[in-house]
């Protein structure tokens, strides 16, 4: 199995994973969609909302405000504390505005300066003249699976597309070119060209536009390119290593189990 | 209930929230659409349609109780 890193920018990713299965890269991606625990706020407590927002509406607003995720929070289970929520399970933002304002993701204070709204500017709740809002909200770490506000980014793969030309078929009439969507198709010196086959989406477009079938479009079989955009809550390449740790985790739990027999 | 401008994309969960303002403003300013969503990083048609089309009443329903 290799790992090419074609891109690593902010907080997007871009690698080819190839000498695997579809199995394989379908049981990593839905392990970075959904094993892999990260910050959201969960509980929110109203003392004052005079805005035109319904309390549960403003709490799911909140909850989909991504938040930046250090290492070291320990997921509700495993603290165990009493209260349900502790510093080292949880972080508390508090927020308390009066209109005429439009409250923004910024405003929120946080108990833990790394646990941040990852953009600032993110409108929450219009409040008018004499409005005012007071809450406080409890943030932890959960999981994809449980509710998308927990998905660290999103996680895509697709095939890599080949494209097969029978030469002495093909009598460069430039139907193909025509019709590509993509445009990755070109004509030069009387002879077809594949610009960038990777752009292709497998429309076969081209292939009912040839009149002599002189084209094929399929894919490789072990190789696909990765794509991870992440909400900033994680660095991207944190995404996939925790997600690669957690696909480790459920293994050795499997061994242990069958190791039982 | 107040209809404040989604924070994520419908379809794909991507962040928006933080979007709206720049495009609303350049847009008006008379640039292309097409141009401010390509700076914006927008990709999907999802997240594009959600910036052309959502419309923010907030301003209108403000002033009304809940």
């Amino acid at each position: 199995m290799e790992l090419e890193i074609r891109k690593l920018v902010g907080d997007e990713m871009e690698f080819v994973l190839s000498g695997a299965n579809p199995a394989f890269a379908n049981a990593l991606r839905r392990a970075m969609l959904r094993e892999v625990p990260i910050m959201a706020i969960d509980e929110v407590e109203f003392l004052v909302n005079d805005s035109a927002m319904y309390d549960e509406i403003l709490a799911h607003q909140l909850a989909l405000v991504p938040l930046r995720t250090p290492d070291g929070y320990l997921l509700r289970d495993e603290c165990g504390c009493k209260e349900g929520s502790c510093p080292r399970c949880s972080v508390s933002l508090t927020l308390k505005r009066e209109g005429p304002a439009t409250v923004l993701s910024g405003d929120l204070k946080s108990s833990d300066n790394e646990v941040v709204p990852v953009s600032g500017s993110i409108p929450l709740v219009r409040l008018d003249e004499g409005q005012r809002l007071e809450f406080t909200a409890i943030a932890r770490l959960g999981f994809g699976r449980e509710h998308a506000k927990w998905q660290p980014g999103i996680v895509a793969y697709k095939y890599v597309p080949t494209f097969e030309l029978d030469e002495r078929a093909c009598d460069a009439c430039g139907a193909c070119v025509k019709r590509c969507p993509r445009n990755i198709l070109e004509l030069s010196d009387g002879k077809l060209k594949v610009v960038d086959v990777e752009k292709c989406i497998m429309c076969n477009a081209c292939v009912e536009a040839c009149p002599r079938e002189a084209i094929r479009i399929g894919h490789h079989e072990d190789k696909f390119i990765f794509r991870i955009e992440s909400t900033g809550a994680l660095p991207s390449e944190q995404i996939l290593l925790k997600a690669l740790d957690a696909l480790e985790g459920k293994c050795k739990e499997f061994i242990k189990q069958v190791k039982k027999l | 209930m107040s209809h404040l401008r989604a924070i994520r994309c419908f379809t794909c969960g991507k962040l928006l929230g933080d979007k709206y303002e720049e495009f609303g403003r350049r847009v008006a300013k008379g640039e292309s659409p097409e141009r401010v969503l390509n700076d914006l990083g927008l990709k999907r048609y999802c997240c594009r349609s959600m910036l052309l089309t959502s419309v923010d009443f907030t301003g209108e329903i403000a002033k009304f109780k809940r």
